[in-house]
């Protein structure tokens, strides 16, 4: 007997792909809003496209990239990944977030790394004039 | 918006968690930014038996700013303050993040109760005291914790003025006794730094140096 | 402290009998013997007679001492005998048998008498003995009319004679009139006039519009009271220079028309919208106000008697369980069109509609129904799509409200409950949405509705769109967050059709957070044959849409198959089990397509005979298949 098919009408569920981390499960939710990745942002109302995910790069943390462009909006996240507070770096994929919002995330991540750099220039200085004031 | 939805989300993850020890509850049932958090003292603290209420005020930004939080009930502590409550932790300043919760921070405070850190007090004066006198400073968190955070009646446990400051009773009573008044005695003496008289060197000069502040300070 | 009366209990009225001594109170005792002879015709004075009237007349406390005496000495023939006149004595228990006319011009006459007794006796007594005099002769008299007898009698005398009055020119009715005038019981005679005018009024009206509800009736009430009633007594009232106002009048068929209404109030609104009519025209009544004499105390009781009413019949009538939810659904929007008829500012509203709403909560299908009414599925509720549909109406009413709001702002009516909130309750959808605390309920059960259109493509999108956006008219435009996610998915997938042309397969892709409360659990694996040709289009997806993936839910969709020259389009359960028959003419045992498709052996089964009730397949032994070839 030939069983043939014509035509299908299915349907699916989409979901990201994420990446397992060490423990080998993959985060669910976004650490920051606390809603699961396949949802959005709180600013967001439609999931998926137009809230894309970030997935960091070095760390294997990811967020809605909404969320992590409003945590390193603030000073006071030193460019940090607010989950394991190594210096966030994150996955160029194409198609995820429009080219305003990836570049506003490279001027911050930037930002903050002359932030840095500019701190440590003086502690170095600050140790430097310390070791002044030992030899003398 | 999103600190409403977040706020809303944390409190329901909360409720279903009955094992933390931790609760969250609004002051007002329209207004989701002010609540106050309760959790025990840690055992095999002096704050075991107590049970803490926290201030908590959620600023707009939360979660990318932290929680605004002080201890409603009265606590002896090196890094809280005795008088406001006001408390010195980094993941409520500098050191946030926003996957921290206002349960997790609650947490946290819970563990600062188990390892305070004296080196950077809220507290000076408790703090000295917790460095030079640990078990002078353990009964007297434990006095308050028995009579600020404990759920027997407050009346039901008799007051004490001088264990209230760690100050030892027999000082007290010892210039009490010299006919000053009780009060003016542990002002002085919490003035003066002066918990007990056991531990100094040279307790005459000290006792002098004590009935001379005393006396400027009835004149 | 001392008074008249206390004194007056302590020592007794003088009287004839009191005088012996002295030459004043004999002159009087000499003059008041001589009256007492009538009624008899009075005989001339003697000399003795008027030596005491010259003498009592002489100073003015002699003429008042006098006349004092004279008084007692009525009152007390007045109460031992009644009066009498012509010989006869006209006592009150004989009223009763006699007639009316005899006894009116008897008892004129008789009034007429006393008044002129000292003036036919020639005795000149000062302005202020007379009017001593007369007062207490009216007091007398009214004493006897105030009789309950009496006027007992003059009331069935004017309500026998109420359709002659004004043509009735008789004699005995003027002067009665004139006789209640001069007696200073104008307003007794009123009240007796008004009490007819009641009873005449409201029989009309039980007689006429008992459960006249669906045609006009107040012109007709009108017309009685201002042709058949007030043109009755016109006459009458003008003879005692009374006044009725026509519109007191009409307040008093109003008000009757109210009572009769009231106690008809929940049959009228059952009976909505045939008794529109009649609502419209109690809201008249019940805001008519006649000249200046409107009293709010009688439209607050006639408001909470309407209110009381009402409820006791809902209470006995409409909650039970004997009612079915769509009736009272319908009920309830009856109640809300109708009384805001009656009272548009919602107070009366706000107060019977609260323990329907309470009872509508308890029942179990009531967001089903409720749903199903605004979606225009439940024929019975038409009127709710009706409603929904009507977006211009209910802003209509909105604004309108709000403008009066704003110009004219009154404070809530003073019978309103504390909580009442003004226009909470003039939109019926939103009323009935508000029964409960949440529209989230309500919000739930339409994303589930729709989505289970949308899943199995059973209803047209324009018409959902439709629907959806008029839904956001009511319930708010944010409250749709998810319907619209599940929206976008649905369009988003019909433009990628075009995008993947290549295979025969189109794919409804959900974002499965959205959809969580329609998708189920799969109950079994695709065959591999239709899991490779969804891998295929995985890879394509995932080509397309950097890092996301499907996965493929089996429990929805369907297959269009060709099987031996026939075409059949069904679930992927079943195109799942036949494809094991696919160029497979061997007998195919149930454990391993159970297997295979990991579904269980009893659903397998069902499947299987399904394929053999349709011809396909032949069942060989209970455990085994094979193709009908």
């Amino acid at each position: 007997m030939k069983v043939q098919v014509l035509e299908w009408n299915a349907v699916a569920s989409w979901h990201w792909d994420l990446k397992v981390d060490d423990s080998g499960v993959a985060d669910e939710l976004c650490g920051i809003c606390r809603v699961p990745f396949d949802g959005t942002c709180p600013s967001c109302k439609y999931p998926g496209t137009d809230c894309p995910l970030i997935l960091g790069d070095g760390c294997t943390h990811n967020f809605h990239l909404h969320c992590i462009l409003k945590w390193l909006e603030q000073d006071t996240s030193k460019g940090l990944c607010p989950m394991c507070r190594q210096v966030f770096v994150y996955k160029r994929i194409k198609n995820m977030g429009t080219s305003e919002e990836l570049h506003n995330l490279q001027v911050l991540i930037e930002g903050h790394k002359a932030m840095r750099e500019r701190e440590n220039e003086e502690n170095e200085f600050d140790s430097f004039e310390d070791d002044v004031r030992m030899t003398d | 918006m999103s600190r409403v939805k977040r706020i809303a989300k944390e409190l329901e993850e909360c409720k279903q968690d009955s094992h933390s020890g931790v609760s969250l509850k609004l002051n007002n049932e329209t207004d989701l930014t002010h609540l106050t958090g309760v959790f025990k003292g840690p055992p095999g603290t002096p704050y075991e038996g107590g049970n803490f209420q926290v201030d908590i005020n959620v600023p707009s930004e939360y979660p990318f700013k932290p929680p605004q939080m002080k201890f409603i009930t009265k606590i002896y502590h090196p890094n809280i303050s005795s008088v406001t409550g006001a408390i010195c932790l980094d993941i409520l300043k500098d050191a946030w993040s926003p996957i921290l919760t206002l349960k997790s921070s609650l947490i946290s405070l819970q563990s600062l109760l188990q390892s305070p850190e004296p080196d950077d007090p809220q507290d000076a004066e408790v703090a000295k005291h917790y460095l030079s006198d640990k078990k002078g400073f353990n009964d007297t968190a434990a006095y308050w914790t028995k009579i600020y955070a404990s759920d027997v009646d407050a009346g039901q446990a008799e007051l004490s003025d001088s264990a209230l400051y760690g100050i030892d009773n027999d000082i007290v009573v010892q210039f009490e006794n010299m006919g000053f008044p009780r009060d003016k005695t542990i002002e002085v003496l919490r003035r003066m730094g002066i918990k007990n008289l056991n531990s100094v060197s040279n307790k005459s000069e000290t006792e002098n140096k004590i009935l001379e502040e005393l006396l400027k300070e009835c004149q | 402290m001392l008074s008249s009366e206390l004194i007056s209990s302590i020592i007794p009225t003088p009287n004839l009998s009191d005088i012996n001594a002295g030459e004043l109170e004999n002159d009087i005792s000499i003059i008041i013997n001589w009256i007492k002879l009538f009624p008899q015709p009075i005989a001339e004075p003697t000399l003795r007679v008027k030596s005491a009237v010259k003498s009592v007349l002489k100073d003015e406390s002699s003429q008042f001492q006098f006349t004092k005496l004279l008084n007692n000495s009525i009152n007390e023939n007045f109460q031992l005998e009644g009066f009498h006149m012509d010989g006869m004595n006209i006592c009150p228990d004989e009223l009763q048998g006699a007639d009316l006319a005899t006894v009116i011009s008897r008892v004129i006459n008789t009034k007429r008498f006393y008044d002129n007794l000292l003036i036919s006796l020639n005795l000149n007594l000062s302005t202020s003995c007379l009017n001593l005099y007369k007062k207490n002769i009216n007091k007398n008299f009214k004493l006897l009319i105030g009789e309950e007898v009496f006027l007992a009698k003059i009331y069935t005398y004017f309500d026998e004679n109420f359709l002659r009055l004004n043509s009735f020119h008789d004699f005995n009715i003027i002067l009665m009139l004139q006789f209640f005038e001069a007696i200073e019981m104008k307003n007794e005679l009123n009240q007796i006039l008004i009490n007819i005018l009641i009873k005449k009024i409201k029989f009309y009206i039980n007689e006429n519009f008992k459960l006249a509800w669906s045609v006009p009736i107040l012109h007709t009430l009108n017309n009685f009271i201002e042709h058949q009633i007030y043109s009755n007594i016109d006459f009458v009232l003008k003879s005692l220079h009374l006044s009725i106002d026509m519109n007191d009048l009409i307040k008093i068929g109003y008000n009757e028309l109210i009572s009769l209404r009231i106690n008809e109030i929940y049959s009228i609104i059952i009976d909505y919208p045939k008794s529109e009519i009649s609502l419209v025209e109690l809201n008249r009544c019940l805001n008519f106000q006649n000249s200046d004499n409107f009293d709010p105390n009688i439209e607050f009781y006639q408001r909470n008697k309407l209110v009381e009413n009402f409820s006791d019949n809902v209470n006995k009538n409409l909650l039970n369980a004997g009612i079915n939810t769509i009736n009272l659904i319908k009920t309830y929007i009856k109640i809300i069109k109708s009384f805001l008829i009656l009272d548009p500012k919602g107070v009366l509203l706000d107060k019977v509609i609260r323990p329907v709403r309470k009872y509508l909560k308890t029942r179990d299908d009531i967001i089903n129904k409720l749903v199903l009414g605004l979606l225009n599925k439940e024929p019975e509720l038409v009127e709710l799509s009706r409603e929904l549909q009507n977006t211009e109406k209910s802003f209509k009413l909105f604004k309108n409200f709000d403008e009066l709001n704003d110009l004219n702002w009154v404070p809530d009516p003073i019978d309103a409950l504390p909580d009442f909130k003004k226009f909470k309750i003039n939109d019926i959808i939103q009323s009935l949405i508000s029964i409960f605390d949440s529209k989230e309920i309500f919000i739930v059960e339409f994303t589930k509705l729709f989505g289970n259109k949308m899943i199995n493509s059973e209803e047209d999108l324009s018409v959902i769109l439709k629907m959806i956006n008029l839904l956001k008219l009511r319930f708010g435009k944010n409250e749709f967050f998810n319907l619209d996610i599940m929206v976008k998915d649905f369009i988003n997938s019909r433009s990628n059709r075009g995008m993947v042309d290549s295979t025969n397969l189109n794919c409804l892709i959900l974002s499965h957070l959205y959809w969580s409360d329609i998708i189920e659990t799969p109950s079994f694996t695709l065959h591999p044959s239709l899991l490779l040709t969804f891998q295929a289009y995985n890879e394509m997806y995932k080509r397309e849409n950097f890092n996301r993936f499907l996965k493929i839910i089996p429990n929805f969709g369907t297959v269009k198959l060709s099987l031996e020259g026939k075409s059949y389009n069904v679930p992927l359960d079943k195109a799942s089990v036949i494809l094991m028959f696919h160029d497979n003419n061997e007998p195919v045992s149930v454990a391993s397509i159970s297997e295979t498709l990991n579904m269980s052996e009893y659903f397998t089964n069902k499947i299987l005979e399904f394929w053999v009730s349709e011809g396909i397949l032949l069942k060989i032994t209970p455990q085994l298949y094979a193709s009908n070839e």
